[in-house]
């Protein structure tokens, strides 16, 4: 809002005025009004589709001898939502680097680490292995040709016990997992050319996805689909195509309404343990959120339920000119 | 320096919202609290959602009128809802509504020291009265920019009227208003 200059009847107005604000019943009135005139405008629309679909299809009936049956399927609401973030996407101006300038990203992290105990160096532990959440804290700056600079800051692990903890730095695992430390490296990373048209691209996603993990083909096509999601060069077009390839999901749910950020969620059983994985992004696409928790125990592992086992938070990217 | 990422525009969303309705709802929730607090100023909160609700919906309806050469709606979107009010006060027959919701809230809105608030609404009522004997086209110049904060350029959007204009219509009302209360600004320091 651009600055204005001062007028003392202005200036009474603004303060007799006030502010007032709405309260949540009012705005979900008039949010729920305007949902159904959307609703109907989309009836509206679909009903003009289907009637020069229908005429297509007729003329082609009548050529090729054939009958054709209209089949119209109701998308999910995480469907719709996640489409609706595509269509937001496609629309983005796209972040770039230059020579000068860099797309940087931050994350925070925290992985299941599982050490067997016959790797501790002789240290006693109660079950099988010794288990720890590994924390790390991540910056990524892309340059325009493809060099890559990750700076990782490794932090101070999450036990499950103070027994976990003792053994941890008894068996020196804090310097094989340079806690403290943070590491600098540049790299350059060829720039993936990933096909816009959905049919191709969903071709090239699952010729990438590991099929050998015992894991759901959900979400290994998931995995992979992310990665093209959180990539910085990809263009806008590929990761609106790869959000509508991740709306069609078998499975995908939302959690909660649509909001500023939209999280969805696929439930999986991992090796009899019933696990489910949260992904949130945000109004331009990008990836904010994601979590791995087991639903049930581990049994297997001894790890109670609902424990995250992968948690990730990403920034917003944005461009800089600095490497600092 | 660093760049934040680029939020698609009103227009940007506009314009994918004429293939894809659904999107109109994220101009609801980027503009629902300042055309809530227009709504609410002008013709008060009885009514203030509804008439938003409205504003929304004609605007749902009229989105492929709006000119993309400008990112915010909100100007747009003022216009709409000044047009609903009208249509309204039209049919009701209330033209006087829409300035006497100014002193009422004043009552409310001074807190708890009964000097400010007996002050706040003398002047209150003499602002309404003042605001009343203003031509309908200079007191909407004065509350759209007094109130609504929006710029010269914005204020000729909402009226369709020359920007040079809004600058005298701004002027006169602001003078009009002061001749009627000589003393505004001894009273309200």
């Amino acid at each position: 809002m651009a600055e204005q200059e001062r007028h003392p009847v202005d200036d009474l107005l603004r303060a007799i005025a006030g502010n007032v604000e709405s309260s949540a019943a009012e705005r979900e009135y008039a949010r729920q009004k305007l949902d159904r005139a959307i609703a109907e405008l989309g009836r509206r629309q679909t009903r003009r589709r289907q009637r020069v679909l229908v005429w297509g299809m007729v003329f082609a009936a009548v050529f090729a001898g054939v009958a054709f049956v209209l089949l119209a399927a109701q998308p999910s609401q995480a469907r719709a939502a996640i489409e609706e973030i595509a269509d937001l996407v496609e629309v983005i101006d796209p972040l770039a680097a230059t020579d000068t300038t860099f797309i940087y990203t931050r994350s925070s992290s925290s992985a299941l680490a599982e050490v067997p105990g016959v790797a501790l160096g002789g240290i006693t532990i109660e079950g099988d292995s010794l288990l720890y959440l590994l924390n790390s804290r991540r910056e990524t700056w892309y340059g325009s040709e493809g060099t890559v600079q990750m700076r990782t800051t490794y932090l101070q692990p999450t036990f499950f016990s103070d027994a976990d903890r003792d053994a941890y730095f008894a068996a020196g695992l804090d310097r094989q997992d340079e806690i403290g430390q943070t590491r600098t490296v540049t790299v350059h990373l060829p720039i993936e050319e990933w096909p816009h048209d959905s049919v191709a691209l969903d071709r090239a996603i699952r010729d990438r996805m590991v099929t050998d993990r015992g894991l759901p083909e959900t979400i290994e096509y998931l995995d992979v689909a992310l990665g093209i999601v959180g990539e910085s060069f990809a263009t806008p077009q590929v990761r609106a195509s790869t959000l509508r390839l991740i709306a069609r999901l078998e499975g995908i749910q939302l959690l909660g309404p649509p909001s500023e950020t939209l999280t969805f969620a696929v439930d999986y059983v991992d090796k009899g343990v019933e696990t489910r994985f949260t992904i949130t992004l945000d109004r331009n696409g990008y990836l904010r959120h994601q979590r791995v928790f087991n639903v049930t125990a581990d049994d297997h592992l001894g790890l109670p339920p609902a424990t995250a086992i992968y948690e990730a938070e990403f920034a917003a990217p944005i461009v800089t000119g600095s490497l600092d | 320096m660093a760049a934040q990422p680029v939020d698609p525009t009103d227009a940007d969303v506009i314009s994918a919202s004429l293939e894809k309705p659904s999107l109109f709802g994220l101009i609801f929730t980027r503009h629902y609290p300042a055309l809530y607090n227009f709504a609410a100023r002008r013709i008060g909160r009885d009514e203030a959602a509804d008439l938003v609700a409205d504003t929304f919906v004609r605007a749902l309806e009229s989105r492929a009128t709006y000119d993309p050469s400008y990112p915010s709606c909100l100007p747009w979107l003022y216009g709409i809802a000044q047009n609903v009010i009208r249509d309204r006060l039209r049919r009701v027959g209330r033209g006087k509504r829409i300035y006497i919701a100014l002193p009422a809230a004043a009552t409310e809105e001074f807190g708890e020291e009964t000097d400010d608030r007996v002050v706040a609404s003398s002047v209150a009522t003499d602002l309404a009265h003042a605001l009343a004997r203003l031509s309908k086209r200079d007191r909407s110049t004065l509350l759209l920019y007094a109130l609504d904060g929006l710029s010269y350029s914005e204020i000729a959007l909402v009226l369709d009227i020359p920007a040079g204009t809004v600058g005298s219509r701004l002027n006169r009302a602001r003078q009009q208003i002061l001749e009627a209360i000589p003393d505004l600004e001894q009273r309200t320091r």
